[in-house]
């Protein structure tokens, strides 16, 4: 019986890994076709792969290596430089505002707890396409528009409540004991933040963080809103959109983009989610 | 729990941020909602105009109404039950290289741009017995093929069993937090005790993730009444308007028939459902208050 069950939860979990990762393995296998081949048979692999098409996709986002110049490509940047700036930037913004926040909620009470909670989580339930348009006005009046600020501003703000909810979750299952007894030793509020809260609360500070990341690089209509008449600042998604029109898109080449594009993702992706497990077991010592 | 006013200077970042990106803008869009643009160019006050008009003689806002329940409760069955399967399995896996290697796998899922996800998904479900992934699937079973999202009495049954199987991974990985928090001490006294592993589920550990549930609970009801990508992308509502969400009925007010009045009328009333099923969900599911 029990042999059967540890058997069950292997294949289980290796079925569902399979039937959770075949679009990547299509975008991989489509970003070596043809338009004609992969209209012909989009399932098959490629009988002749094209890889020209990550040549040309590597030239649309990073630089264009046949003329390259470093004075230009320092000058302004590419798109897969200014994604990274973007993402890397709202993460740490949401991060470090959204925990202290919770930390607050979690732990203290004070004069308008309540209502200040529930009008914080009432941004969750704000419809975003009601907003959009709105906000891009708020962005254009404070001269952020074709910045990265304009992008990135905007993605703080938008994770805060989310990030707020999940890390009071968490903050709130930590034992009281610990910060009563650093209370008596004397510490301040930042101070059990910083040596209490957020180390025990790494792994959910990881899961924010890979969630802000993943939509900061793949999203598309923000910032061709905000970028998208300054080449210099083009993100991926609309780099690899932006030379296509609706009529003659190559799908080969624009896999190709997105899976260059999401390299650096994946590696980041990895290198969080180490941290994933840490959080824990140091603090279960130290408590 | 400690009362200390100073805590709330913890909170200026939080609120400067949305106040100056969000609510502005939420409320700039509630005030638009009291106005029609008639020419497209004047904006004219209608007061509870809009409203009115979608309650009470717009076909369009309760047919989706009743879509967006059928999607809405389906999509919260999916999320509760894949992410939570897979994420019990994970934490029960002994070796713990193994667990790692399979949390990642899931997890890396994450990167393909939903874009991408969607225009795969439509091959998936091409019509034709030959270039369909489903149809052919259905050929091995000696079963017709049959038109998909492009068929009325099949459309909305294949946006619900788009994305399978849902193991999405952000639900995931908050469920696996959560089990992970569970004291070590409470987890020997389950084994000595010698429970099974569905009693272990039940008894254990689903009491103390409740917190985690109750998160995902709501977030997936947000999301589910307002989401409208996946529809967008696969069908733009129709065959005949069978899957056709109030969150692209009001796309299409606001950014294609260019009643932006509409539109936001419409927002306020999705807002409204919304904040009333989470104000429900969490007065009825209670966590356990350790502090």
């Amino acid at each position: 019986m029990n042999r059967v069950y540890g058997a069950l939860k292997h294949v289980t979990l290796v079925l569902l890994i399979i039937l959770t990762n075949y679009p990547l393995y299509f975008m991989l296998q489509t970003s070596l076709k043809s338009n004609r081949e992969m209209r012909e048979d989009f399932w098959r692999l490629p009988a002749d792969p094209i890889w020209e098409n990550y040549a040309a996709a590597f030239k649309s986002i990073l630089f264009d290596y046949t003329q390259f110049d470093w004075l230009c490509f320092i000058k302004t940047g590419a798109p897969l430089f200014n994604t990274m700036f973007v993402a890397f930037w709202s993460v740490c913004g949401v991060i470090l505002f959204a925990s202290l926040a919770a930390f607050a909620f979690a732990r203290y009470d004070f004069i308008l707890k309540k209502p200040l909670y529930y009008v914080l989580l009432s941004l969750l339930m704000m419809p975003i396409v009601l907003i959009m348009v709105p906000e891009y006005v708020v962005v254009k009046s404070l001269g952020l528009l074709a910045t990265r600020f304009g992008l990135i501003l905007p993605y703080i703000a938008g994770s805060q409540a989310l990030a707020v909810f999940m890390c009071r979750t968490f903050f709130e299952q930590i034992p009281k004991d610990l910060f009563e007894s650093a209370e008596i030793d004397g510490a301040g509020m930042l101070r059990m933040y910083r040596h209490i809260a957020a180390p025990l609360s790494v792994p959910v500070l990881v899961v924010i963080g890979l969630l802000v990341c993943v939509q900061a690089w793949n999203d598309y209509i923000w910032p061709l809103v905000i970028v998208g008449s300054d080449e210099a600042l083009y993100t991926v998604t609309i780099a690899m959109t932006a030379f296509q029109n609706e009529y003659n898109i190559e799908f080969g080449r624009l896999m190709a983009g997105f899976a260059i594009g999401s390299l650096p993702l994946v590696i980041l992706i990895l290198s969080m989610l180490r941290y994933f497990i840490q959080g824990i077991t140091s603090g279960a010592l130290k408590g | 729990m400690k009362r200390r006013n100073q805590a709330l200077l913890l909170l200026i970042p939080t609120f400067a941020f949305t106040a100056t990106f969000i609510y502005g803008p939420f409320l700039l869009a509630f005030y638009n909602a009291f106005f029609s643009w008639e020419e497209g160019e004047y904006r004219i006050f209608v007061g509870l105009g809009n409203f009115r008009h979608l309650l009470f003689e717009d076909y369009l806002f309760w047919h989706s109404m009743k879509i967006m329940a059928i999607l809405s409760v389906t999509y919260i069955a999916k999320v509760m039950i894949v992410p939570m399967l897979a994420a019990v399995l994970i934490s029960r896996v002994g070796n713990a290289r193994l667990r790692g290697a399979y949390r990642n796998l899931i997890v890396i899922a994450l990167i393909v741009p939903s874009v991408a996800v969607y225009m795969i998904w439509r091959q998936i479900y091409h019509p034709d017995g030959e270039l369909g992934l489903a149809n052919r699937l259905f050929a091995l079973f000696g079963l017709e093929p049959i038109a998909w999202f492009r068929d009325p009495d099949t459309a909305l049954l294949t946006i619900i069993l788009t994305g399978f199987p849902w193991a999405s991974g952000v639900p995931m990985l908050i469920y696996l937090a959560g089990l992970q928090n569970i004291s070590q001490d409470v987890k020997e006294a389950a084994t000595i005790d010698g429970v099974g592993p569905l009693q272990r589920f039940f008894r254990m550990e689903l009491p103390l993730i409740v917190g985690q549930v109750r998160l995902i609970a709501i977030l997936s009801v947000i999301s589910s009444v307002q989401d409208f990508v996946g529809v967008y992308l696969l069908t733009r509502g129709g065959p005949a308007g069978t899957t056709y969400v109030p969150g692209l009925l009001m796309f299409d007010y606001a950014i294609k028939y260019n009643q932006i009045g509409m539109g936001c009328a419409l927002g306020v009333i999705l807002f409204l459902i919304v904040l009333t099923l989470t104000l429900f969900i969490h007065r009825f599911v209670r966590t356990e208050d350790y502090l």
